[in-house]
């Protein structure tokens, strides 16, 4: 029991419970002017940074030298360090030892033999600059005042300091006349009591000739990023501070549940990438200038550790960033399938209902969920027996029809001694502490709660071995998690979040670690799954891959687990702003994502719900969620025509898997989105770069949702240099930019197009679940470009263990060319294990567009059988409404290597 | 054998299966409706989907491709979007299931057919629930039974009492009587004595209670800077006693309300309640309810016993408990009473529940509060707050009036009783009635409807009452059994315009208890109810249900023995079924 609560027990006002609020709560959270070191260096320019030019020495692939600030009366000495990872440059500016502690660097977010990569300098000095290059990239160092230039191919990518507007805030002892704020800071009455003081680090960077940037998510806004400084313009900065915002806004600088330090910058011929590996909080200001986009980027504490991807492309950018901080972890199969979940599915009779409900309305799902209702007094991994008495035989009735459960577990944990989770990791000193070193007591969900420190590997590996079924009581082999409020929300803190002041392992401060205590914390959950799934009588020998779906998240979260964009509302600017939030997380490594459908809070009407949907099953992260007050919203209960068309939705989503699945080992292996801008995939069309009302999903499906209310139609950008093939109808559509489609849309889907010139897998049987499709066959849709060529591949495993980082895959590669569609082995990147699998898996049926469909033809494979082949309108009963050439029931195996010829005209007997 | 080919051949023909010679059993379509199989024929070879899109080769019906836009040409695997499955599920009910659950890894017809890698058939299995049921309708009929012999064995000793009270309640209204004039003197008495007193007590406490506020008033300010005095000597204790450290933060917490009583701060609860509450308007969903006086106690005796029990710092535990007493007896000497409107408005049940385990007593230095019964007393010339807010002030004793008066309403109660009890047994008492009936005598029942409550005793009187107003209306005194006993009927209640004057028919049927229910009007003013009774249940009835019993089992021994003997030829089918969709590549298709 602590004093907080015997206090307010006597004196709370009975406006605590019924206050009922219904927005942002703006004075809840600072502003770059009430936060000191934001205050302190924003726009602030004329810095006076140099490089001692006799201290610059180069080592191989390191270049060091001292940069010193001659504007103190003695002037500072910072060590500078450069280094490349072939297209890839690292810039640190840290403190000389000294007396002092030094900063924070987070020990275990960057990939593990980074050195191996290290590229030798091929440099020169002169006596005011240092030049140097690395392949295709050159940079320049100059050393008075300190400025750093970046080329590839001589084009100009990135130049470091050119405002002088870097700052490092030198360690320095407490002085009587100090200015306020260095020493303490006050916030809502919260005090912060900053005993390192002021530490801030600023620079500035320009990227010359780029019209855009895009990035550091996450915020509810454009997908490139407007201007929040320059002539005329009044705008907060950006900023990148893990918060648990209630009621966010769909237009707004304002920094959400995760982030992640990654920027680009784009322009014809050159994408170029930042990345800020830094924990701490952040702020950074976009400024169109006359050379291009320029931007300033503060940051409280840590060191300056500036990661460059020179690219060239986009997609090379997003690989690059992918070797710095790791790729996305192969998903199970059912976490691409469609999640319902509501705060709250009471109790057990209403989890059976509504997973009858799908069923009987023969609508595909695969996960249902809990939310903190289910919890015996949101003691997490506890059930309310009252309402969920037989939780075991729960979830085995589910699984029994080849579907899944998630609960949520939260990282806040309840202050009872009876709590047996509580108990060992308060005896065992687990929690976060406060400044004085006792353990921290905060307000969350169970009332009073402690925080586990997750920064410490040694409670990351205790939290680990909760997960088993011994431990958490109740639970299945069928049963995965969710995290929620990992930013971490704290419902009595400063800004709903920990005192900066804080103290986590090793005694380092909240301060310094704040953005990345909600990816700690998901990643030790799902080594919980991971130790879970090593039982081998129960998983198998290879284990089981995680499922933890985390709402906070930082650089590496990709490895881990899937986010959601957290508690949006049932409007239509939110179903707009969802698309930019999602394309921004691809583009920063982190495209296993999506918005709750349907809105979180406040009740969509049929049309919007729909419409949600229909855009729902492209994200790659799919659940529909609802907030505990709002009406039930299960797919079923807004009349009929609702229903079929969130059927056919679904089961659209459904039919995509294979290609879903196939895109998600592009993305494990080489870090290119799922979801990806027009200017991702056309990078040379500048109309592009501003485009994010439509997206393609991999490179051969491009989405046009329907994002206003009572749409009649829709203006459709398809870009040059590709034929569109409209998805339900089949009619190519000649790719123009600049030059909109204007088409008519209806309540029954949304625009979409394939792509010439790329082969898309598809399941095409509706089913219940992705478990029923296991033994399903295939459809291509073979989609040509104007030469009458196309390519795709797919990728297959057991969908479940880590069965296929040993080898035990198939990924085939298809093509069709001068009208033969060949099977054979997908290329692997090196190092990646050849892939084998009995498998007695077929292609039951190839879908052509773009050939002329009046003719007859037939086919020929080379197992020398005949097919016969249907041409023209209605030909499919998936293409009903257009027309298309079909070859039926080719009936061909997906294991082995074989090519099926097309012939016109009516093959003899 | 040869019985069960008959079988098989008999359900053949009772499915309209192709009656021709050639019916041979893998033309069977799978999953075709029995009502479609005609449409499932070959004409000249082809199939015509049902929507008449398409003529297709015959071979190419459920040959796991989808051909026609209405899914009509595969019934029988899922290789269409929106077909159609029947099974036939022999023993239980006949099913439709989409064909997107055929072959998908799981059974959901119970014969199994929807799946070619086979499933159990569960069909009797599935027919446990009305056999279960039918077998729990026997056992309720025979305990019916059993009451009914015990209503029939009391109607002796029934006739006997109705009979016995008629010759008695005329007395016992007489000693009532007595009873009553006795203590409404008594009463008269009292009350008049009582009034000296009480004016005497009023105004004892009245100068009392004005010096002590004088008192509290001074000792306000005082005790602020005790408490912190306190706060501070605990803390100082704490450091040398780390295991009491929890406690010395209680004390400081006591000493922060004492401060924080004149001007309010947010304290952090209260901050992360106010956060909480922003998500959602349930209490119950945003953090433990707590705010009421008695979670409040609850709390503070949870923590005073923790510090006190703590084995490892008793010596300073128990001395920082004093320290947290004397501190918290301040505050509240300041701030009044625990018992204050705020938490007289909560939901004191909710709280307890949500304070879940601390269940401990309140501390021994808690006051209990002023009854709500004396605040309205007639003038009180001293403000009720201020007297209740005085944690010292001595109720007055009028005990003995009260329990004068108390009796003198018993009486006039009872009496009440006695002269209904006189017109009741003097109806009854004549009365003739089979014996089974007699345990009904004087059972009391009620229908329950949106609008109004039908109320009836057997043997007595019915009524009606209105939900809203609680109006009652009198539907009849006891006619008597009619119909063979399947009827009871009041008659004789309240006037009704243009009709009989109003009555209630209750329709008897066999139940294990006395329930009643679905009251009705059929005509104006005439009304009847449902009501189930051992006593109408007949022994012939339960005869009828045992013999159901034994055909059921009868009829699941011959259906198993049926399926049993089908097995083969359903393998048989499904064999030919796989070898057609697995092979489908093998064939030349042109």
């Amino acid at each position: 029991m602590d004093r907080g609560r015997a206090a307010a027990l006597l004196l709370c006002v009975a406006a605590c419970y019924f206050v009922t609020t219904s927005a942002f709560k703006e004075q809840d959270f600072k502003k770059c002017e009430t936060n000191g070191f934001c205050k302190r260096n924003r726009g602030v320019k004329g810095t006076k940074y140099s490089v001692d030019p006799a201290s610059v020495k180069v080592d191989g692939a390191e270049l060091t030298a001292v940069l010193i600030n001659s504007e103190p009366q003695e002037p500072v000495k910072f060590n500078l360090m450069l280094r490349a990872y072939g297209p890839v440059l690292r810039l640190i500016v840290d403190e000389q030892p000294s007396e002092h502690p030094g900063r924070y660097q987070i020990p275990d977010i960057l990939m593990p033999g980074l050195k191996q990569r290290l590229t030798a300098w091929k440099g020169q000095s002169t006596a005011h600059t240092w030049t140097g290059s690395v392949g295709d990239v050159t940079v320049k160092l100059t050393f008075a005042t300190f400025k750093l230039e970046v080329q590839v191919k001589g084009s100009p990518a990135v130049v470091f300091n050119s405002r002088s507007m870097f700052n490092v805030e030198h360690p320095r002892k407490k002085q009587e006349g100090d200015p306020e704020g260095w020493w303490e800071e006050t916030f809502n009455g919260h005090a912060d009591s900053k005993p390192a003081g002021p530490e801030a680090i600023s620079i500035d960077m320009s990227f010359p000739g780029s019209q855009h940037v895009y990035g550091i998510p996450e915020r509810a806004t454009n997908l490139a990023l407007k201007p929040t400084a320059g002539a005329d313009v009044a705008s907060e900065p950006y900023r990148l501070y893990n918060l648990d915002v209630f009621e966010y806004e769909h237009s707004s600088v304002f920094g959400l549940y995760g982030a992640i330090p990654v920027m680009l910058a784009h322009k014809k011929g050159q994408t170029t990438g930042i990345f800020w590996h830094n924990a701490a909080e952040m702020y950074v200001d976009v400024e169109t200038a006359k050379e291009g986009q320029a931007v300033q980027w503060i940051t409280e504490s840590g060191v300056l550790d500036l990661f460059v991807m020179t690219g060239p492309s986009p997609a090379e950018v997003t690989q690059q960033y992918g070797v710095l901080t790791g790729t996305t972890a192969m998903p199970q199969l059912f976490s691409l399938g469609y999640h319902q979940c509501r705060w709250n599915y009471k109790d057990e009779a209403d989890a059976f209902a509504v997973d009858a409900g799908f069923d009987e309305h023969n609508i595909p799902y695969d996960v249902l969920w809990l939310d903190i209702e289910h919890t015996d007094g949101k003691r997490y991994m506890t059930w309310d027996s009252r309402l969920f008495p037989n939780p075991v035989q729960m979830q085995e009735d589910i699984a029994s029809r080849g579907r899944k459960m998630v609960t949520i577990v939260d990282p806040h944990v309840k202050r009872d001694s009876n709590y047996y989770v509580y108990k060992e990791a308060s005896e065992k000193k687990y929690f976060v502490r406060t400044k004085d070193g006792t353990e921290f007591d905060g307000w969350c969900w169970p009332g009073s709660s402690s925080y586990l420190d997750v920064t410490n590997p040694e409670v990351r590996g205790w939290w680990a071995q909760q997960f088993t079924p011994d431990r958490y009581q109740g639970s299945t082999k069928h049963l995965y998690i969710w995290n929620d409020m990992n930013e971490p929300s704290v419902f009595n803190g400063p800004e709903i979040t920990m005192k900066k002041d804080h103290l986590h392992f090793g005694d380092v401060e909240h301060r310094d670690i704040h953005n990345v205590f909600g990816y700690y914390y998901h990643l030790a959950t799902a080594e919980g799954l991971i130790h879970r799934g090593s039982n081998v009588s129960v998983y198998g020998e290879h284990g089981d891959r995680p499922f933890v779906l985390s709402r906070a998240f930082f650089s590496g979260t990709q490895r881990v687990g899937p986010i959601w964009t957290g508690d949006n509302a049932a409007q239509w600017s939110h179903l707009a702003v969802s698309v930019p939030m999602v394309l921004t997380l691809g583009l920063t490594g982190l495209p296993f994502s999506g918005a709750d459908v349907g809105g979180f809070f406040g009740n969509p009407d049929a049309e919007l719900l729909t419409r949600w949907y229909q855009l729902g099953i492209y994200y790659p992260f799919f659940r529909g969620h609802a907030h505990l007050e709002t009406q039930r919203r299960e797919p079923w209960l807004f009349g009929e025509d609702t229903t079929r068309r969130i059927r056919e939705a679904i089961r659209g989503r459904y039919a995509l898997l294979p290609y879903i699945y196939t895109l998600f080992r592009h993305t494990n292996q080489t870090g290119i989105p799922l979801m990806r801008p027009l200017w991702f995939e056309f990078p040379d069309q500048p109309a592009l770069y501003g485009v994010e009302e439509e997206f393609l999903l991999g490179p051969g499906i491009l989405v046009k949702p329907v994002l206003q209310a009572g749409a009649q139609s829709v203006d459709i950008t398809l870009p040059e240099g590709a034929v569109w093939y409209e998805a339900l109808g089949g009619a190519a559509f000649p790719g123009k930019t600049g030059k909109p489609l204007t088409t008519a849309v209806h309540m029954d889907a949304i625009p979409v197009f394939y792509r010439g010139g790329v082969i898309v897998p598809r399941r095409d049987r509706p089913r219940r679940s992705s478990a029923a499709m296991a033994n399903d066959p295939f459809t291509l849709v073979v989609a040509l470009d104007g030469s009458g060529k196309a390519v795709g591949d797919l990728y297959i495993d057991d969908g479940r263990s880590f069965a296929f980082s040993k080898g035990q895959y198939l990924h085939r590669r298809f093509i069709y060319e001068h009208g033969v569609l060949t099977c054979d082995t997908m290329p692997q990147p090196t190092g990646t294990p050849e892939g084998t699998l009995p498998s007695k898996l077929l292609i039951e049926r190839v879908i052509i567009l773009g050939l002329p469909a009046g003719k007859a033809y037939t086919a020929r494979s080379t197992v020398n059988k005949m097919h016969s082949v249907v041409s023209g309108a209605g030909v499919d009963v998936r293409l009903a409404k257009g027309s298309a050439v079909v070859v039926r029931a080719v009936n061909l195996p997906l294991a082995s290597d074989w090519s099926l010829r097309l012939l016109e005209g009516v093959a003899a007997e | 054998m040869g019985t069960s080919k008959g079988v098989l051949l008999l359900l053949l023909l009772s499915l309209c299966l192709a009656s021709t010679a050639q019916a041979a059993a893998s033309n069977v379509i799978r999953g075709a409706q029995p009502d479609q199989i005609e449409k499932y024929q070959p004409v000249n070879g082809k199939f015509t989907c049902f929507d008449g899109s398409k003529t297709i080769d015959f071979n190419l019906v459920n040959d796991n491709f989808c051909d026609c836009p209405d899914s009509s040409d595969e019934p029988g695997t899922s290789a269409c979007p929106n077909g159609v499955f029947y099974c036939r599920n022999k023993g239980h009910e006949p099913r439709l299931l989409a064909t997107s659950f055929v072959d998908d890894g799981v059974c959901d017809c119970c014969d199994g057919t929807d799946e070619l890698s086979g499933c159990k058939n569960t069909c009797i299995e599935k027919n446990s629930a009305k056999r279960d049921a039918l077998r729990a309708k026997i056992d309720e009929y025979k305990a019916s039974l059993e009451t009914k012999g015990q209503y029939a064995a009391s109607a002796a000793g029934v006739r006997e009492h109705i009979k016995q009270r008629h010759a008695n309640v005329d007395g016992d209204i007489a000693a009532t009587e007595q009873e009553l004039q006795k203590l409404t003197a008594d009463k008269k008495r009292l009350e008049e004595e009582t009034e000296v007193k009480r004016v005497a007590h009023k105004k004892q406490q009245a100068e009392l209670a004005a010096q002590r506020k004088a008192e509290r008033e001074a000792a306000a300010v005082k005790a602020t800077e005790e408490a912190a005095a306190a706060a501070k000597a605990a803390e100082e204790q704490a450091a040398a006693d780390k295991a009491a450290a929890e406690a010395a933060a209680a004390a400081e917490g006591a000493a922060g309300e004492g401060a924080a009583a004149a001007e309010h701060e947010e304290t952090d609860e209260e901050r992360g309640r106010r956060i909480a509450a922003q998500w959602t308007n349930d209490p119950a969903a945003a953090g433990p309810a707590s705010d009421s006086q008695a979670a409040a106690d609850e709390a503070a005796s949870q923590q005073q016993q923790q510090a006190v029990t703590d084995e490892a710092a008793k010596d300073g535990a128990s001395y920082l408990s004093r320290v947290y007493s004397k501190a918290k007896e301040s505050v509240q000497k300041i701030i009044g009473s625990p018992t204050n409107a705020d938490s007289a408005e909560s939901d004191d049940a909710d709280s307890a529940a949500a304070a879940g385990d601390e269940d401990e007593p309140p501390l021994p230095y808690e006051e209990p509060a002023p009854e709500d019964g004396d605040t309205d007393e007639p003038d009180w010339s001293m403000n009720n707050d201020s007297v209740n807010a005085d944690p010292d002030y001595e109720p007055f004793d009028d005990s003995e009036l009260k329990k004068v008066s108390e009796d003198a309403s018993a009486a006039e109660r009872k009496l009440t009783e006695l002269r209904t009890e006189k017109e009741r047994v003097a109806r009854q008492v004549d009365l003739t009635f089979n014996d089974a009936w007699a345990g009904l005598m004087n059972k009391c029942l009620e229908a329950r409807m949106p609008q109004f409550t039908y109320k009836f005793c057997f043997f007595d009187k019915a009524s009606q009452v209105d939900n809203g107003g609680g109006h009652e209306t009198s539907l009849g005194l006891w006619r008597g059994f009619e119909k063979g006993g399947t009827e009871a009927v009041f008659d004789g209640g309240d006037y009704c315009h243009k009709a009989p004057a109003r009555s209630l028919r209750v329709r008897l049927e066999c139940g294990s208890e006395e329930k009643a229910w679905d009251a009705s009007e059929p005509e104006v003013c005439s009304y009847a109810v449902h009501a189930s009774t051992p006593a109408a249940c007949k022994t012939d009835r339960l005869k009828q249900l045992e013999d159901n019993m034994a055909s059921l089992l009868a009829e699941e021994a011959a259906l198993a023995a049926e399926i049993a003997a089908e097995e083969a030829q359903r393998q048989a089918d499904l064999a030919v079924l796989r070898a057609k969709i697995e092979g489908g590549g093998a064939h030349d298709e042109l």
